[in-house]
């Protein structure tokens, strides 16, 4: 509006009326536009709603065409497609979307309809054909084909081609869906019609309407194939085409609603923009009308006040130009002529004043910008500003001007320093005068400023680092003058050293640190997303682990390095350099074949860092510790623990299933007897091997365990019946017995096996394995090498068994054994010549019991040590008497057994016994059984040969009865074999013991040993062992086994004696061992 | 009057800003700046084994061309044959066609669009060689078909057979007769024909005659210009029956009974019979995951032997390629699409993905395998690049020639009276068909 005060008044007036039509004018377009629009919108809110139609149109035409083949519904869904396809163009924004949707369903109508076609086509092709085979078959009875091809076309055009034709036309009108499943057969009756038919038929021509019958029908048949094959695809492309049409409608619906939204608020803007120009008029309209009374008005009242206070002398008063107008321009004439009057005098006056205060002003600024210079340069910290004026020639130094610095860099005050240079330069160390020196002539033959870092000794002594900047000039009277600054840096050096030593440090730290250090850069996409991550830097320890030189990766990208880096891990810290939250984890590489565990965390923002710990020792360690958890160390079969653990989830799966299952315990027969002879490095090579021959037996789903000492466990699961599980034990029976090569020994080993059924005999653990266990006894029982089932009465033996151990242990301890001794005879001289000493237990309860019954035992329980000690001493007492009483002649026999034998004190322990009952070593036999002995062959020789030398004469028990190398027997230091009382039994009537006993006496013979055969009890017997030689018999034909009175009144005075008075008598074949 | 006329400006400058205003009223309006895009519809045979690299070339297409939005579909193609010829008329058809060309193409080139500007705008003269582009692009004078792949007819044969018993391709008929009676004696069927879906007995035809007549006679017992009762004709069927007669194909199954791919692809693959007489789609075949075989170690091919030394070699085989009904909604789009497939990248893609010879010569030879590319020799060497029986002659024609193939493997001695009545036939269908170029 301001613009306005400057029209003249005409103007003024005429402008306001333009401004109004103006305001009228712009309400008009407005109101106009607005209406178009929403006329518009109407007008696309119906177009909208046709193509909506129109789409509904498309779909059910094509439905119809669908349904009814009819041509005129095909030629109107594409027609519909145009439509609405134009329409779309000219109404929808993102109608190309729809467009898109619309020539897919084009173009799948398309297909429909051309396989649609093509299916009708060969429908009519068939049905054609079908007509011509049939009215061919009519005529062709001119074939003149005999009968049996006549029926064979007959069943091929008659009852397939036209089934098949009657189950099409039945799909046609949707009774069921046509197959194919007889066209294969279909096809073979017509090659073998076409084979078969020419060789009988009459004339070639007959043959050629023949050929073109099959022909047609096996069109026929081709056309049919087709058909269904376009059935099947024309069904497909209706699906594909309502999936179309589906998205289409969606689509539609979606452009529908979007249009709907845009139309609404298109009509609302329209309608708001109309309302606002209008009220805007009005609004305008009052501020002209305001406007222009008062741009007309204001300026006439003010010029006549102005006239007024003029006429009545106040001369500086002036009119106020309000407007540019006429009246305007009165005022400034009014004001011009008022100014011309005083205008000159005034300026005279000013002028002096300005340039006054300008003076003022100029020194003023001049002081301040001294003062702030000094101050400036006084405040500078740890420095001084100084201006140094070296004299024309360079030598005549003198500060002219110093800043008060001065006296904290150097102790020295300003005015000493001023009046001689020298006290300054003098604190700087001899060693870099020269630099100053050299960086002056430098600077002044370079014209540039120096900069030297100097050490100085201050005058209190401190030895500080300055710098110096200064620059040199030449000024008017031909001085150099330097004008420069000096700085105390002694911290910032002091920080300088401390910075690289630190890092020297750090450098140390990285480089010899024992985990592996990575430093990484992560990258992004431009999303923001972890892509992949750079090396940054590696330590030696990281080289070291992962194999990776640091100069083939520092500054690489991981994928560039591993391509195969998986995403996950990209993704893993990308996330720990997002979150700053640290990740552990723990990771093997199969690349280096180390287990590593990782610390990744971020040290700086876009980075993360990994640490790296070489742990596979410890995992290796934490391997070994499962493995020793659950695994026998020496066989490397499965533990008690791990069994237990294996068993009772063969039960759990074994219950599910309904299947059965057997656990067989194996326990070696003679592994006491091994690992006491030959030592626990031989017995437990002789376990591996064991275990070895176990897992031969087995499947590879079995369980192998080894119990502990020489029991093993095999766990069969999912057994059928039982005999698979006798099976796999006859196996394992015959698999252990055979020879064991060890360190040198020649071993025999047997096993018996005690074998528990599930869910039969025992359905839990625990259970199952005693009752193997009980089963187990119950085979060594019964001479062992051999296997047992479980059996409930083996239970009850098992606990009467029990029973006699605890029995046992009190026996040895209250002294419940007697000795009995059986003579021996010597056939030669018809004399008896020793005994053997016979363990009987007197069983407080139980009476007399015989020693098979507690003998094996006391093996097993270890009791057979006491108890040979006290049969060993007992024996060499009762000889001591007898020798005391006169019977010198007389030798005693005593059983050792394995344990016994093994013990490395045994050759001293007779050495004691004999001397305290003060007995010759010579008149005691020990006796070994053939099994004993030939366990370990060197290993019996080696303790024979200790105790031999020192007297007593060694016996081989039971002989024949076990294996024996005729090499060991030579060398042994022996004296007698005794033959087993099993041979000696039937050696009248069995012709095999009888050779044996021939046998094993030439054998004696030759080896220049005698022999005392055992159980003789017959004279038959007594003669056929006199017949070859043998030396001595012990048996009931001469004496039973007699306690000692009885035994010496027996040997005193020969066979009068009554046997009856004795227990054991109903026992005459009880084996008498120790 | 100047000052009305400066205000009368601003007055204009009003209104057209509160027209502005009245105009971004509407959110949005429609220039959005790019055109939508549009479709380019094509519907095509390429199914199964030889449908490689279609779905790859159309998304080729797609990224490359912001503005059209190629939709490839698939039909069955024996519905190309007949049923596809209501789609070009009815006034709705898509706008590309896959097509064989050679007869078919001319019996529907009424409905197409001729190519004349693409072929000039993007110098397809120098893509295709001359003979292919006469062949199987230009009908009566225009180009109305692109050409997109090329097969071979030859001689496949079980390669390891061959070594075995120490036998070389025939290069001559007379070395072919003691070729296939070298096999015979040694118990092997020389020949596996399986002609139970009819065209693949027109191979045989087409080779003995191509190598017995010059090609000028073959155009026109084609065109219908010469009879099927010719002598040269019944020429090629008599030795034709000869083969028959000497068991040198397979008689059980017969080869009416026998078909080309799961029978007599399969004798050859067993080793019951050396070779048979196909096209270069069988490479795809025996390479495929059923049957491994190694092209040039465990199978190979040999050209139809000479005949008549003075004829010069015709190489026979199919081409396919795609056309554009005059009807298409969007031709300029279609352009586009063929002018992409015509490129070295396209033809390759698709050589590869199908196993079949690319048409266009810039085609790096690396991109084939060794049977592929002696194909393409065997092509450059023949002057003559002629279409199979029934892609040369009116479909109406090629079925009555089919069918009488067929016949005459059933009874070759009665092939004088089927030739009769073939030509007899032939020539009453000629007259309604429209001449094959």
């Amino acid at each position: 509006m301001t613009s306005l005060a400057r029209r003249t008044l005409r103007n003024k007036i005429s402008l306001s009326f333009g401004w109004l039509t103006l305001l009228v004018a712009i309400n008009a377009v407005v109101g106009i536009t607005a209406s178009y629009t929403i006329a518009r919108q109407i007008e696309r809110q119906e177009q909208v709603r046709n193509i909506i139609e129109h789409l509904d149109d498309v779909d059910a035409s094509a439905d119809r065409f669908i349904r009814t083949r009819a041509r005129d519904a095909q030629q109107r869904t594409f027609q519909r497609l145009d439509v609405v396809r134009r329409e779309l163009g000219t109404v929808a924004r993102d109608g190309d979307r729809l467009v898109t949707l619309l020539d897919d369903y084009q173009l799948q109508f398309q297909k429909f309809v051309v396989e649609a076609d093509e299916k009708a086509a060969l429908e009519s092709r068939a049905a054609a054909l079908g007509r011509r085979l049939i009215g061919q078959f009519r005529g062709a009875r001119a074939l003149h084909l005999d009968t049996q091809n006549h029926e064979a076309l007959e069943d091929v055009v008659f009852s397939h081609i036209l089934d098949l034709q009657v189950r099409s036309l039945e799909a046609h009108t949707g009774v069921m869906s046509p197959s194919l499943q007889g066209q294969e057969q279909i096809r073979a009756l017509l090659v073998q019609l076409r084979e078969t038919a020419p060789a009988r038929s009459a004339s070639m021509e007959a043959e050629r309407a023949l050929y073109r019958v099959l022909r047609d029908a096996n069109d026929y048949l081709t056309s049919f194939e087709g058909l269904l094959r376009y059935q099947s695809l024309n069904d497909a492309t209706e699906k594909a085409l309502v999936a179309t049409y589906d998205r289409i409608r969606l689509e539609g619906r979606q452009i529908g609603e979007e249009a709907s939204q845009e139309i609404s608020s298109s009509i609302r803007w329209s309608i708001t923009l109309a309302l606002a120009v209008f009220i805007a008029t009005l609004l305008g309209a009052w501020l002209l009308a305001r406007t222009l009374g008062r741009e007309i008005l204001r300026p006439v009242v003010a010029l006549v006040a102005t006239t007024l206070a003029i006429t009545r002398g106040r001369l500086d008063e002036r009119a106020e130009v309000i407007a540019d107008d006429e009246i305007g321009e009165l005022a400034r004439s009014f004001n011009q002529m008022a100014d011309t009057i005083a205008l000159q005098q005034r300026s005279l006056e000013q002028l002096v004043l300005e340039r006054t205060r300008e003076l003022e002003n100029e020194r003023d600024a001049l002081r301040e910008r001294e003062l702030q210079l000094r101050t400036l340069s006084d405040n500078l910290p740890d420095g001084m500003v100084f201006q140094l004026d070296t004299g024309p020639r360079g030598d005549a130094w003198r500060f002219t001007y110093l800043s008060s610095g001065v006296t904290a860099l150097h102790g020295v005050s300003m005015a000493e320093a001023q009046a001689d240079a020298m006290a300054i330069y003098g604190q700087v160390l001899k060693e870099d005068r020269p630099l100053i020196k050299t960086a002056v002539a430098a600077a002044i033959r370079e014209s540039r400023p120096i900069k030297v870092d100097i050490r100085v000794r201050r005058r209190d002594g401190a030895l500080r680092w300055h710098l110096v900047r200064s620059a040199p000039r030449r000024i008017t009277n031909g001085h150099l003058v330097w004008d420069g600054i000096e700085l105390d840096i002694t911290e910032a050096r002091q920080a300088l050293a401390d910075y690289h030593r630190v890092d020297q440090d750090y450098q140390m730290l990285f480089r010899g640190m024992m985990n592996g250090f990575a430093l990484h850069e992560i990258i992004c996409d431009d999303t923001g997303h972890p892509v992949d991550y750079r090396f940054l830097a590696v330590n030696p320890a990281f080289e070291r682990m992962t194999g990776l030189k640091a100069q083939d990766i520092v500054g690489r990208r991981v994928l560039e390095i591993m391509p195969t880096t998986e995403v996950y891990w990209i993704e893993t810290y990308g996330q720990v350099v997002l979150s700053g939250e640290p990740v552990f984890y723990e990771n093997y590489s199969a690349a280096v074949g180390k287990f590593f565990e990782v610390a990744a965390y971020r040290p700086a923002p876009g980075q993360f860092a990994c640490v790296v710990q070489d742990i596979t020792q410890r995992k290796q360690a934490e391997a070994r510790i499962s493995d020793l958890a659950f695994f026998d160390q020496l066989t490397r079969l499965h533990n008690r623990a791990s069994l237990t653990e294996h068993l009772a989830q063969a039960l759990a799966q074994a219950g599910r299933n309904r299947s059965h299952l057997a656990v067989m315990l194996i326990d070696l027969d003679n592994f006491k007897a091994i690992n006491d002879t030959l030592g626990h490095a031989v017995g437990d090579r002789l376990l591996s091997e064991v275990a070895r021959r176990l897992l031969q037996c087995v499947r590879q789903s079995d369980l192998v365990a080894r119990l502990g000492g020489d029991e093993f466990i095999i766990v069969l699961p999912d057994i059928a019946q039982p005999a698979d599980a006798a099976n796999v034990a006859a196996k394992v029976v015959a698999e252990i017995a055979q020879t064991y090569a060890l360190d040198g020994h020649e071993l025999r080993s047997s096993t018996s096996i005690g074998i528990c059924l599930y869910p039969e005999d025992a359905t839990e653990v625990d259970d199952l394995l005693k009752k193997a266990d009980v089963a187990m006894y119950q085979a060594k029982a019964s001479g062992k090498a051999n296997f047992q089932f479980f059996k409930p009465e083996f239970q009850l033996a098992a606990e009467r068994r029990l029973a006699l151990e605890a029995d046992l242990r009190r026996a040895i301890e209250h002294g419940q054994f007697v000795l009995h001794y059986q003579p021996h005879l010597d056939l030669r001289s018809g004399h008896l010549t020793g005994v053997e000493a016979l363990v009987r237990w007197l069983h407080p309860q139980r009476g007399m019991i015989p020693p098979m019954d507690f003998i094996p035992m006391a093996e097993e329980t270890g009791l057979i040590v006491p108890l040979g000690d006290w049969v060993l001493e007992a024996a060499c007492r009762q000889l001591a008497d007898w020798h005391a009483g006169g019977l010198a002649h007389i030798r005693m026999s005593v059983n050792l057994s394995a344990a016994q034998f093994a013990d490395p004190g045994l050759a001293e322990r007779i050495s004691a016994v004999l001397a305290r009952n003060g007995l010759p070593p010579q008149s005691l036999d020990l006796e070994i059984t053939e099994s004993m002995a030939m366990a370990s062959p060197a290993e019996t020789e080696r303790i024979m040969r200790q105790i031999a030398a020192q007297g007593p004469s060694f016996s081989i028990d039971d002989f024949g009865t076990g294996y024996s190398s005729l090499a060991y027997l030579k060398r042994f230091p022996i004296r007698t074999l005794k033959i087993d009382r099993a041979f000696v039994k039937d050696i009248e009537t069995d012709s095999n013991d009888a050779d044996i006993c021939e046998v094993s006496l030439l054998l004696a013979h030759k080896l220049g040993l005698e022999v005392v055969a055992e159980g003789v009890e017959t004279p038959a017997q007594l003669a056929f062992l006199q017949r070859f030689g043998c030396e001595k018999i012990q048996g009931y034909l001469v004496s039973k086994p007699l306690p000692g009175p009885q035994a010496e009144a027996f040997i005193r005075h020969g066979y009068r004696h009554d046997h009856h008075d004795y227990h054991d008598y109903h026992h005459p074949h009880g084996h008498p061992t120790s | 009057m100047r000052l009305v006329q400066t205000y009368f400006v601003r007055l204009v400058l009003l209104v057209l800003f509160a027209a502005g205003l009245v105009g971004c009223g509407r959110p949005k309006e429609e220039g959005n700046g790019a055109s939508p895009r549009t479709s380019v519809t094509l519907l095509h045979y390429f199914t199964g084994s030889l449908s490689g690299g279609i779905e790859e070339m159309a998304q080729a297409f797609n990224r490359h061309n912001p503005e059209h939005e190629l939709k490839a579909v698939s039909l069955d193609h024996e519905a190309f044959k007949t049923s596809i010829r209501d789609t070009l008329t009815s006034g709705h058809p898509p706008d590309l066609y896959s097509y064989w060309a050679g007869a078919r193409t001319a019996s529907i080139i009424e409905h197409l669009e001729p190519l004349d500007d693409l072929w000039q705008q993007a110098g397809l003269d120098q893509r295709f060689p001359p003979a292919l582009i006469a062949a199987a692009s230009t009908y009566e004078g225009h180009k109305y078909l692109l050409p997109i792949t090329q097969h071979y007819i030859g001689f496949f044969y079980n390669r390891q057979l061959f070594d075995k018993h120490g036998l070389k391709p025939a290069r001559t008929w007379d070395e072919f007769l003691a070729l296939c009676a070298a096999l015979k004696a040694k118990g092997i069927t020389p020949i596996a024909l399986g002609a139970r879906d009819k065209w693949p007995a027109q191979l045989w035809f087409d080779y003995l005659l191509l190598r017995s007549e010059p090609y000028a006679f073959r155009q026109q017992l084609m065109r219908g210009e010469a009879r099927f009762d010719d002598a040269r004709v019944s020429a090629v069927f008599a030795r034709w029956k000869t083969l028959i007669d000497r068991g040198y194909f397979n008689t059980q199954p017969h080869p009416n009974d026998l078909a080309w791919d799961s029978g007599a692809n399969e004798m050859v693959f067993r080793g019951e019979a050396a070779m048979t007489l196909m096209g270069t789609w069988v490479i795809g075949y025996f390479s495929n995951d059923a049957h491994r075989w190694q092209p040039g170690r465990d199978f190979d091919f040999f050209p139809f032997p000479t005949i008549a030394p003075d004829v010069p070699p015709v190489a026979l085989g199919g081409i396919d390629g795609l056309v554009l009904p005059r009807r298409a909604i969007n031709p300029v789009g279609a352009k586009k699409v063929l002018a992409h497939l015509a490129d070295v990248e396209a033809q390759t893609a698709f050589s590869v993905g199908s196993g079949a010879l690319a048409p266009n010569q810039q085609v790096p030879l690396a991109s084939y395998n060794v049977l592929q590319k002696r194909a393409i020799d065997e092509i450059a060497r023949s002057p003559v690049f002629a279409f199979n029986f029934d892609l040369s002659t009116p479909p109406a024609v090629a079925e009555l020639g089919l069918n009488a193939f067929s016949e005459f493997l059933a009874f070759p001695a009665a092939y004088p009276q089927i030739i009769a009545r073939l030509a007899d036939d032939a020539a009453k269908r000629q007259q309604g068909a429209s001449p094959s170029p």
